[in-house]
């Protein structure tokens, strides 16, 4: 009979944490012990009880800690992690090194400056453009109808909470700090998807050029460090397809699948069903 | 051009070029083996294949294609990992004619075997 018995955890984890403050010339890594409280104590929780108890100079940036805000980015012996998602029973030796995300600026300790990531984000327009649907985005009144397997198209791209692992992890921006990234590039293939975007001439713009979506050498670094199990390596792919398509004019020809535009719901219907009383009249004038 | 038309022929040009090596390699270095093609490597032979038209017109576009796959490719590293990285037009522009220029020699020293090779057979 296979034995349910878990290994027990150290009681104690020595963490060491990277330590850079501006004006230091070299950075360094402290030693800590601190004492396992619950079972599933997380790297975070670590970090919080260093700051809370031992150094209250550490600088770590967190904050829902239940993997959705996307800060806490930064790697446990050399892995990219979301530190508020990963227990210290994952480490069983009792031993983990925390240092900050690659490829950023560390602005203290394991904080990273994220601009030139939210700059590249940015970029893309990473939200529905809709020149011809304008007023209905603005001040929508109804919900644009989109199928199930229209949904999925963009799904799983739309699960980013845009941590910045996969820059981290991407060799290419290592080597070209210019490459656009795959976390922007993969929301051009998110929003690109979506049948009710109108916008993805501009999008394809931005990234059809030098340091932009053919810098992407495919290496699947970016997915395979992703906590929330995007895949913008295969993001990146559909859009090189796109972008390759829409250069030749191949989506000119009539016999090309054409996009689909997500039609409007129907008005609601007015009728009150017959019992139901009306509503009382409105007490404040509308904005 | 487009970036990603360029890219496009860069790995058209890739395809084509697998095939001409290929062929390349079975016509001149395979037939190394004793006993199999051997004849295709004597001189005569070979002179008469450099004045073939369409011989000619294969190593022109064996030519092109490696001469495009290589330098955009060079370009791609250029740009990519050098300290060239923000001069992407200037490193198109060197590389560019660096092509034309090396295609236009290719494209004289094909033109110039007269074709058919006099005092052949
Ligand atoms: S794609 Fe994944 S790794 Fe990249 S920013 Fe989004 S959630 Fe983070
Ligand atoms: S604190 Fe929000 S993702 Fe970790």
């Amino acid at each position: 009979m296979a034995s349910t018995k878990q290994k027990a955890l150290p009681e104690t984890y020595t963490v060491e944490v990277f330590r850079f403050a501006p004006g230091e010339k070299k950075p360094r890594y402290d030693r800590f012990e601190v004492p396992v409280q619950h079972p599933g104590m997380t790297v975070l929780e670590a970090l919080l009880y260093i700051k809370e108890n031992l150094d209250p100079t550490l600088a770590v940036r967190y904050s829902c800690r239940m993997a959705v805000c996307g800060s806490c980015g930064m790697y446990v012996n050399g892995k990219g992690v979301l530190a508020c998602h990963t227990r210290l029973a994952e480490f069983p030796s009792g031993k983990i090194r925390v240092s900050p995300m690659p490829n950023y600026p560390v602005v203290k300790d394991l904080m990273t400056d994220m601009s030139e990531f939210f700059t590249h984000h940015r970029e893309v327009k990473p939200y529905i453009i809709n020149p011809e649907m304008r007023a209905e985005i603005e001040r929508p009144t109804r919900e644009f109808l989109q199928t199930p397997e229209e949904v999925e198209e963009y799904l799983q791209f739309s699960y980013c909470i845009k941590c910045g692992l996969c820059v981290s992890a991407c060799p290419t921006v290592a080597s070209d700090p210019d490459f656009l990234g795959p976390q922007a590039l993969m929301t051009v293939t998110r929003y690109n998807r979506d049948t009710r975007d109108g916008g993805w001439t501009y999008r394809l713009e931005v990234v059809d050029r030098p340091h932009g979506v053919w810098n992407c050498h495919f290496a699947g670094a970016c997915t395979e460090v992703c906590p929330k199990g995007v895949d913008p390596a295969l993001a990146i792919q559909f859009l090189k397809r796109e972008a390759v398509v829409h250069g030749l004019g191949l989506d000119r020809l009539p016999f090309w699948p054409k996009r689909k535009q997500a039609p409007l719901a129907p008005p609601p219907k007015p009728a009150r069903r017959k019992g139901i009383p009306a509503p009382p009249p409105r007490t404040v004038p509308e904005s | 051009m487009r970036e990603g038309v360029a890219w496009a022929l860069h790995l058209f040009a890739g395809v084509i070029l697998f095939f001409l090596l290929l062929f390349h390699v079975t016509q001149m270095h395979v037939a190394l083996f004793p006993g199999w093609g051997e004849a295709a490597l004597e001189w005569t032979n070979v002179l008469a294949r450099a004045g073939a038209r369409g011989w000619k017109i294969l190593y022109l576009l064996f030519l092109a294609a490696a001469l495009y796959h290589g330098f955009f490719g060079l370009r791609n590293v250029l740009i990519e990992i050098s300290f060239l990285r923000r001069r992407v037009n200037e490193v198109t522009i060197v590389l560019s004619a660096l092509g034309v220029i090396l295609f236009a020699y290719g494209f004289y020293t094909t033109l110039a075997t007269p074709s058919p090779m006099p005092g052949l057979p």
